[in-house]
């Protein structure tokens, strides 16, 4: 897949090192992406202490948001797209799921500290708003 | 392949995205993780240190029904292990604190002042003490400088006598047996750390059924408040809080969520310290004040002739005829007053006293060396104390049933999948009724109840194990049920009951009962 070419007066910092057209949608998906990692990063330094287990996923989600931001910045195909969406899908599925059961029985689900309360909100968020750029990038790049 | 622009550029972005940023992220956390799971004490020679004695606290002033005191909570610093320098919480910069002296029936009026950086609260483990007096864990003495809004909302929030700046005066009115209390600190979800850096000390509570024993008296009647503890190198103590100031986030380091357990053990703040003895009788009044720590005590060589421990004494007071044991389980805040003959051994033994449970530096406690020749000046009498009178099972109104389990790492332990919330009662025996309460539980949770002392009944469906004898206030689960009877009164009022793993505790193992 390849997106409308800029012209040369468009071309970024990251286009002129990596030879690439690199459209604005681009810069601010991956964008989004590369915050949501920085989030999670935070998140799993606090959780890290808390519950490895917890830190570990957290850091995992960062590492994956991470990949998927560069992914992005480089010619992204088909399959870059579909696991970002499957991605941040599946995590905004596994996040209702948890919040639901840990609303039912408030014991069961070990409720992960953040550096600030309402953290996990913007974090889904964001999530949301990168699901819903990857699903009209790809649209458009049909 | 071929390192293009747009390769190297890539690789860089990949490498910076899913290495270096998670790497510099989370390099400090783990390297606490590590830490905690790493740390190790200095080495100390074993058996070289004299076993201190708590100093008595001297009253300010005295009057016809009672006594006055002032303690100090401040940061001191103390030669705890040789050679090193140690920063601990002391009540009068004290570790253990300074041992109360008390007379049954006659009041102790304590003024608690708070010099530390952190808020405080002080219980009576085994008083019986009317609600105001009795420590509630959001009952708190704020240092003076320290705001009440800079912590969190449930700190505070549930108070039985509100919080107080400064200092705040505790009224034990001791009508009660003579017993070996202990008092600590007991603030909302730092319990464990506060009294870890050194916030116990010993309260002893006498009278006339037991001044006219003949039992090991004066310098042959010592507290042992035994505890475990970790070092750092440098000789500062460590405790795995998340939050090292604990004036935010409470509770502990993965490693240590099933409870804290330190790699040297200290007796009345010593470690492995010795004892020398004559060939007579001693009467040693032991406590558990470790966070979690349980140990199985054991003499060795084991005597000869009799027992090891000749028990007396429970957690409320003596019992009625001694019992023996070769072996004696103390849980944590548990105490048994056992008496030692060390006439079972000739002059020149080592008696060590062992730690079953313990394995390395854990595996010895301290050391009776018996160095003399005395004669006898003590007996243990066939009839210690009248009989104690324990509430009949048909008296019993109500039947309650308590579950604890403890959390997952990082979860919440909970009493009947509850964690603890101070505005929420779970259980309101009326005045001066009697009532059955059934525990059960994963392991290990000692048990404890304020305000009330009671009988254990059974365990296990079966009859109460051996060292369950006696008043108690605090009953081991190794994962058994118990089930206790109590009388409760003589107050109205809130009080809590909960798990005495200070880890657990502060995850939340503690629920209110309120006497109506």
């Amino acid at each position: 897949m390849s997106l409308d070419p800029q012209p040369k007066s468009e071309r970024s910092l990251l286009g002129s090192l990596s030879g690439e057209s690199v459209t604005r949608p681009q810069y601010l998906t991956a964008g989004l992406a590369f915050v949501v990692e920085l989030l999670y990063l935070w998140v799993a330094a606090e959780a890290l202490l808390f519950w490895p287990v917890h830190g570990a996923f957290f850091a995992a989600l960062a590492i994956g948001q991470g990949l998927l931001a560069v992914g992005l910045l480089f010619d992204p195909g088909r399959w870059t797209f579909r696991l970002g969406v499957l991605f941040n899908a599946g995590l905004l599925v596994f996040w209702v799921i948890a919040r639901v059961i840990g609303t039912i029985f408030p014991v069961w689900i070990i409720a992960v500290r953040t550096p600030v309360d309402s953290l996990e909100y913007i974090v889904m968020v964001l999530v949301l708003l990168l699901l819903l750029s990857l699903i009209w990038m790809r649209k458009n790049s049909n | 392949m071929e390192f293009t622009r747009r390769r190297l550029t890539k690789l860089g972005l990949t490498a910076g995205a899913g290495v270096v940023l998670p790497v510099g992220a989370l390099s400090r956390p783990v390297a606490r993780l590590l830490e905690a799971s790493r740390v190790a004490s200095p080495e100390v020679e074993r058996f070289e240190v004299s076993l201190p004695v708590p100093p008595s606290a001297e009253p300010i002033r005295t009057d016809e029904t009672t006594d006055y005191y002032e303690i100090t909570q401040r940061e001191e610093t103390v030669e705890i292990l040789p050679g090193y320098e140690t920063t601990i919480w002391g009540y009068d910069g004290l570790f253990p604190g300074p041992t109360i002296e008390a007379r049954s029936g006659r009041e102790v009026v304590i003024e608690q002042q708070n010099e530390l950086s952190v808020p405080v609260a002080v219980h009576l483990h085994g008083g019986v003490t009317p609600p105001e007096s009795d420590g509630y864990p959001t009952d708190l003495v704020f240092p003076p400088d320290l705001d009440h809004d800079e912590l969190p909302g449930h700190h505070t929030a549930g108070t039985v006598d509100g919080v107080s700046h400064g200092s705040k005066e505790y009224t034990y009115p001791n009508e009660q047996r003579a017993a070996t209390l202990w008092y600590h600190d007991h603030r909302m979800d730092f319990t464990g750390p506060q009294v870890y850096k050194g916030l116990a000390g010993f309260y002893i509570i006498r009278d006339e059924t037991e001044d006219d024993l003949p039992l090991p008296s004066g310098e042959k009647e010592i507290p042992l408040l035994i505890c475990d503890r970790t070092f750092r190198e440098d000789g500062e103590l460590y405790y795995p809080s998340l939050d090292p100031s604990l004036l935010g986030e409470h509770g502990v380091l993965p490693t240590a969520s099933d409870g804290w357990y330190g790699d040297t053990i200290l007796v009345n703040g010593a470690p492995w310290p010795k004892l020398d003895v004559s060939n007579t009788k001693y009467r040693f009044r032991m406590l558990n004040g470790s966070n979690a720590r349980v140990y199985d005590l054991e003499l060795n060589p084991a005597p000869p002739n009799g027992d090891a421990f000749i028990q007396i004494g429970s957690d409320g007071g003596l019992l009625e005829t001694p019992l023996s044991h070769d072996r004696l389980r103390i849980s944590p805040a548990e105490r048994f007053d056992v008496v030692i003959d060390f006439s079972n051994y000739s002059i020149g033994t080592e008696v060590t006293l062992t730690n079953r449970r313990g394995s390395g530096r854990t595996a010895d406690v301290m050391q009776f060396e018996v160095t003399r020749e005395e004669s006898e000046g003590s007996e243990i009498p066939s009839t210690i104390a009248p009989p104690l009178e324990f509430p009949d099972p048909d008296d019993a109104i109500e039947t309650r049933r308590f579950n604890f389990l403890a959390g997952m790492e990082g979860g919440r332990s909970t009493i009947n999948l509850q964690s603890f919330d101070s505005e929420r009662i779970d259980a309101n025996p009326k005045l001066d009724t009697v009532e059955i309460w059934e525990f059960d539980s994963d392991p290990d949770h000692p048990v404890h109840l304020h305000l009330v002392h009671f009988k254990v009944l059974s365990r296990n469906g079966g009859p109460p194990g051996p060292y369950d004898a006696g008043w108690k206030d605090t009953v081991f689960l190794h994962g058994d049920t118990a089930e206790i009877i109590a009388r409760f009164g003589p107050y109205r009022g809130k009080y809590v009951f909960h798990c005495h793993n200070l880890e657990h505790e502060d995850m939340m193992m503690m629920a209110n009962f309120e006497v109506v």
